[in-house]
């Protein structure tokens, strides 16, 4: 028997298996390098495409929060996939000598979680599990990328998060918090659109204090439109030296009785909270708790303290460029409404608004188109200070009381407040409100 | 004199030593090919690696000035949504905004700046604003995010595109999105690569003067 070395050829082979190691070592560490670098573009090109996935899916969820609302408002038990209407009770019809005021209800609008939401609390983007559809006639993720979000009703906030790298048997996607693909969040905010229905009692001019001024007073409706449930309503006395008007109730009780939020809510059908957050607000310049300019602003405005427009202010447009606007005039410091006071004063000379107003006590000459509230007095005013005492303006006396005159106007119209968009956007557009990192909560 | 071949046996050293022969001038062939094929690719390696080192510093930038104008709270939105773009040479660019991240709450003004390379000299930076604040672009900590050691950059233009606001105090001018063009060189100044990219700023600073 021959041993290894007696083969013939052996010499040839061990050269051969050393020159193919030094060659395999020096391919090798060549290659290396073009791993890595392969490495850091897929890792940019993943941060990328997860970046876009996450942006995706913020997109596709606002865009079925728009569906579900769309088809709640045709059908208003419809239960979305992410929203469905929370439950209001209808107001009562207004009875004819109190106008309404015996019941007083919050017309709430707004939108609550779906049951489909509440299981998952969140929607991901692959069909084949996904509670979500297609987007026309495209699959949502054709490559390997995937996306779930969220929705918060209550901040206003969607998150997105979207993962590349995904596997198409694996699921949920995005959702392992311990594997290593690549993910990228984005968190846009939204306002959730409502329907108003404003001024639901149907009532042209309601005080919920007493009038005492001096001047004149009509009250007809806009020309082709119905007229109000209600003229005059209001919760206290009413002297108003020159007017040919008699209210359709005085001395309302229950309407006197109402809080500062009840009269708001029983008007807005939402808290004066929710009607700040999406109105376009309005400041005073520094230093003033007085607003004195004409705000350009149409839909939902919210005054920011005081309120003196200067004169021939004309606010919103009527038919034909119809963009009215819903005025209130929301006080400051604890006289806020939305610190449960009574809201801010406004004062007026010759003022003109397309759509609604709603201030605490008034003095002074205004035009609206549309209907007008009161939350305190129609009263005379000097300087700021508010004459709080009624029936002093007696027949000729008043004319010699400084401020205490004033004419207003009031064209009932419906149009310019039923069914008025509210406020809110859904295109998640809200400035300021996009960013793409949160970690532990804090965003 | 007789031999017969099969009865040779083992390894002799002229053996061992021809077929070392034979191994070295296959090696050298192989290896002569191999090493201008690397030297070649070692320059098409290098303007990866620069280009790699933009694309990262770009995609760093990118992401920062998006964030422009967030702020969690709703009142202070406006107080963020502020951008100044400063151009004072067309060697010069500068960039500040506001943004807040709850991570770092006294650092709300962030910024880019870059410096031109100077004649002769291994420069040509782009740096980011470190310091809480800065009121200009003179102002403040500035650190260099390239190193001259490997890359230098030659130009950093911003090129804003904007739409108009109404707001209380007027109309004003809003930044929507912003092309940033990068044009970078190794140090030896050998290769160059030219970046361009579209940021959109999705909360829209107002820019001010």
């Amino acid at each position: 028997m021959k041993t290894l070395f007696h083969q013939r050829g052996v010499a040839a082979l061990t050269v051969t298996l050393i020159l193919t190691l030094i060659a395999t070592v020096f391919v090798l560490s060549t290659n290396k390098n073009s791993y890595l670098f392969q490495k850091t573009s897929v890792n940019h090109y993943q941060q990328t495409q997860a970046f876009e996935a996450a942006e995706a899916g913020a997109q596709a969820t606002l865009l079925q929060m728009r569906r579900d609302i769309e088809a709640i408002n045709i059908n208003a038990n419809h239960d979305g996939l992410i929203l469905k209407k929370s439950n209001s009770k209808t107001p009562s019809a207004p009875s004819i000598n109190n106008c309404g005021w015996d019941s007083v209800s919050v017309n709430s609008d707004s939108y609550e979680y779906s049951e489909q939401f509440k299981k998952n609390n969140a929607i991901f983007s692959k069909k084949n599990n996904s509670l979500f559809q297609k987007i026309g006639t495209f699959d949502i993720n054709a490559d390997n990328t995937a996306w779930r979000s969220s929705v918060d009703l209550s901040s206003g906030i969607v998150s997105s998060e979207g993962c590349a790298d995904e596997d198409n048997a694996q699921a949920p996607y995005c959702a392992n918090t311990d594997s290593d693909q690549t993910s990228a969040v984005v968190r846009r905010g939204f306002d959730l659109p409502r329907k108003a229905e404003f001024n639901p009692k149907k009532i042209a001019l309601t005080i919920k204090g007493h009038v005492d001024m001096s001047g004149s007073m009509s009250l007809d409706p806009n020309s082709g439109q119905p007229t109000p449930e209600c003229n005059v309503s209001t919760g206290g006395d009413f002297t108003y030296w020159g007017a040919p008007l008699t209210p359709d109730s005085s001395n309302n009780t229950p309407l006197a009785n109402l809080s500062n939020a009840q009269l708001f809510g029983a008007i807005f059908g939402m808290s004066p909270a929710d009607f700040k957050k999406q109105a376009t607000q309005i400041n005073p310049v520094a230093g003033s708790n007085t607003v004195t300019t004409c705000p350009s602003a149409v839909g939902l405005i919210w005054i920011n303290g005081d309120f003196t427009p200067p004169n021939n202010c004309k606010i919103g447009s009527s038919y034909p460029s119809f963009a009215p606007a819903i005025v209130v005039v929301g006080g400051f410091g604890s006289s806020a409404l939305t610190a449960g006071g009574a809201g801010g004063n406004m004062v007026s000379n010759s003022t003109l608004i397309n759509g609604m107003l709603f201030t605490h006590h008034f003095n002074g000459i205004i035009q609206v188109l549309g209907a007008m509230a009161v939350n305190g007095n129609i009263e005379g005013e000097l300087g700021g200070v508010f004459d709080q005492t009624p029936r002093d303006c007696l027949y000729g006396a008043c004319a010699h009381r400084p401020g205490s005159q004033g004419s207003i106007n009031i064209a009932y119209d419906e149009r310019m407040f039923i069914g008025a968009n509210a406020g809110g956007n859904l295109s998640g557009n809200k400035l300021g409100s996009w960013h793409d990192f949160c970690k532990d909560g804090k965003c | 004199m007789h031999v017969k071949f099969n009865s040779q046996q083992g390894l002799s050293l002229i053996e061992m030593m021809f077929a070392t022969a034979m191994g070295l001038l296959l090696l050298a062939g192989v290896s002569s090919l191999s090493l201008t094929s690397l030297f070649s690719s070692t320059d098409a390696q290098r303007s990866i690696i620069l280009q790699q080192d933009a694309q990262a510093m770009l995609s760093l930038i990118i992401r920062d000035i998006r964030r422009a104008g967030y702020h969690p709270d709703e009142n202070s939105v406006l107080e963020m949504r502020k951008i100044w773009l400063i151009d004072t040479r067309s060697s010069q660019t500068c960039i500040l905004f506001r943004y807040h991240n709850p991570d770092f709450p006294k650092q709300d003004t962030h910024g880019f700046q870059f410096t031109a390379p100077e004649n002769g000299s291994n420069t040509g930076f782009v740096k980011i604003l470190t310091s809480a604040e800065a009121s200009s672009c003179n102002d403040g900590e500035w650190q260099a995010l390239n190193s001259n050691r490997n890359m230098l950059i030659t130009q950093f233009k911003i090129s804003p595109h904007s739409v108009f606001e109404s707001t209380e105090s007027g109309v004003k001018e809003v930044i929507s999105n912003l092309d940033i063009d990068l044009e970078a060189t190794d140090n030896a100044g050998k290769f160059k690569i030219h970046l361009n990219q579209n940021v959109q700023l999705r909360n829209r600073p107002f820019l001010q003067e």
